[in-house]
């Protein structure tokens, strides 16, 4: 409390975590799938961050634990909406699903087709594996960093990420057929 | 390269990748499909986040909330303060008010230090039996004494003040020889001496020792005397008596100088006497006014003796150890009674100070609170004219 009384626990906490923040708000926003949620989502783990950084002792890294507490925040305003985003709300934030599957994009267009896909089946998956993903492939961050943002063993991390790569494959191959699959799956999930 | 070790590369952070692994993995995706469309996806799926931008209002919004939630917390913190100040200068002030209410009487007709001019006169002796009531009393003593000392400047007497205290004192003593040479090295340490002593007992349980002193002690040492023998053994009784003489004292000595200049007008009568009748007559007359000077002369000697060196008598009583035993669980209760009574009647003259001190200062605070109430409605008043 000392160094925050000389200089200032807002000074001090944006210094030590502004460069993580764009990290934190992609997360979010992959995990919330659309801008607005994603940035209240991000606003929210980082007001929390900051009123527990008195706490904070230094015994994980910043970005593990401004991680964690971002994750958090997400699973509880997903919990909060009681389901996923509906395909027609995907469309209405711009993310149109593509008739056509292009894995090898040409031009401009086919692969923006090919994000959206990629955003809405990243939607579509559970919420656990929806982590990993993000976390592994989206953001290239490292396994041992995630479990322990996630809070398991380096061995869960893997299985989940293989499946999450799996469906979301098949999502692209298979299109909305697959996304209702995943849908009813995750409605299924005990909240 | 083959799928499997292809896959731990691409699990592998980019940063870790070396030139070469990326080389083999980029050829390997040429040649195997399901590699490539993972490949493509990671690199799809970095790139979407690459190009994802942020946006500033998102930047701006939780630094602001921040800010402004510090600057909150500050103006808390600012206020906790000043509430704490004030409590302190509150408690500073009521604290102090009662105890300057305590220290100077307030309320009494003419304060604590307008007591009887001779505190001498009204609490000349103090006998105290028991020895910690000795002990304890023997602090509210010289506490008395100070006070007395105190009042005797207010009256700004022109003549020197002549005291003679006399101390009479018992001490019982489990290791009678140790205290008895204790007694004999304090006498000596304040430059004092064994005016008389009597010693009797064998030491045995049929027949303790003791020891009777009388002691002359200067008389500027005699608290501190006092004080050492509250140090040896255990005091079981305890009178003091001072006796202010200064009257008597220089009533003796105006005799004195009477007789002295009458001695000198004799002397110079003598030598202008003619006749013989003239001259028995003058020899008688400076006969009995030698007379009366060496008298006076002697009274002023012994009071200057006694004055000077404080008269102290020392009883030193040697006690058995089962009478010791007997008398250290029943000071004990006494000493717990004493203290409750002691600090009960502190408690008591604090209560009623604070009450004196509450009653002085109620019209300075209404005062003040009337000129607060009276600048706030007046500075509303004005604000409201200007808008």
């Amino acid at each position: 409390m000392s160094i925050f009384s000389r200089r200032g626990k807002a000074e001090i906490f944006e210094q030590a975590v502004g460069e993580y923040e764009r990290g934190i708000y992609l997360m979010c926003l992959r995990m919330m799938g659309n801008r607005e949620d994603a940035q209240d989502c991000a606003q929210e783990a980082l007001l929390s961050a900051y009123h527990a950084f008195d706490r904070f002792r230094g015994e994980a890294q910043i970005k593990t634990w401004l991680y964690r507490i971002a994750y958090h925040t997400c699973i509880d305003a997903l919990r909060r909406r009681r389901g996923v985003v509906s395909l027609d709300a995907m469309r209405d934030n711009g993310f149109d699903v593509a008739e056509r599957h292009m894995l090898q994009p040409e031009s401009a267009a086919e692969r923006g087709e090919l994000r959206a896909q990629l955003q809405q089946a990243v939607a579509q998956l559970p919420e656990d594996q929806r982590a990993v993903l993000i976390l592994r492939d989206f953001q290239d961050i490292a396994y041992d960093e995630i479990s322990r943002i996630l809070d398991l063993p380096e061995g869960t991390v893997k299985s989940r990420l293989s499946r999450a790569r799996e469906k979301v494959k098949n999502f692209l191959k298979n299109g909305e057929q697959n996304a209702c699959e995943c849908v009813q799956e995750n409605e299924r999930r005990p909240k | 390269m083959n799928c499997e070790k292809f896959t731990l590369l691409l699990d592998t952070p980019e940063t870790e990748r070396t030139q070469q692994q990326r080389q083999e993995m980029e050829e390997h995706v040429k040649v195997c499909p399901a590699c490539a469309m993972a490949f493509s996806l990671q690199r799809e799926m970095r790139a979407m986040d690459r190009e994802e931008s942020m946006p500033a209002s998102f930047s701006a919004s939780w630094r602001e909330k921040i800010r402004r939630e510090e600057k909150v917390k500050m103006n808390q913190q600012h206020f906790a303060w000043k509430k704490a100040l004030a409590a302190a200068a509150a408690i500073v002030f009521v604290t102090g008010g009662t105890w300057l209410s305590y220290a100077n009487g307030w309320g009494l007709e003419s304060g604590r230090k307008a007591a009887p001019q001779n505190m001498s006169d009204s609490v000349p002796e103090y006998e105290i039996s028991g020895s910690d009531a000795a002990a304890g009393n023997y602090l509210m003593r010289s506490a008395a004494k100070s006070t007395e000392g105190a009042m005797l400047d207010y009256g700004a007497p022109t003549q020197e003040e002549k005291v003679i205290r006399t101390v009479d004192m018992t001490i019982r003593s489990q290791r009678y020889q140790q205290d008895y040479e204790a007694v004999e090295a304090l006498v000596q340490q304040l430059g004092g001496r064994i005016e008389s002593l009597s010693v009797s007992g064998e030491g045995t349980a049929e027949s303790l020792r003791r020891a009777n002193f009388t002691l002359r002690i200067p008389a500027e040492q005699l608290d501190v005397f006092v004080s050492g023998a509250h140090g040896i053994g255990s005091v079981s009784s305890y009178a003091e008596s001072s006796d202010d003489v200064r009257v008597d004292y220089y009533d003796v000595q105006s005799r004195l100088e009477t007789q002295q200049s009458k001695m000198m007008r004799l002397q110079a009568l003598m030598e202008t006497a003619a006749t013989t009748s003239e001259l028995i007559e003058l020899e008688n007359a400076i006969s009995d006014t030698q007379y009366m000077i060496e008298h006076y002369t002697s009274q002023i000697k012994d009071y200057d003796s006694r004055v000077n060196e404080s008269t102290v008598r020392v009883t030193l009583r040697e006690i058995s150890p089962a009478d010791a035993a007997e008398e250290k669980g029943r000071n004990l209760g006494e000493r717990i009674v004493n203290a409750l009574r002691a600090s009960g009647k502190v408690a008591g003259e604090l209560l009623q100070s604070f009450a004196v001190f509450a009653a002085a200062v109620l019209p300075w605070c209404l005062a003040l609170m009337a000129a607060v109430v009276l600048v706030r409605f007046l500075w509303r008043r004005g604000r409201k004219h200007k808008k």
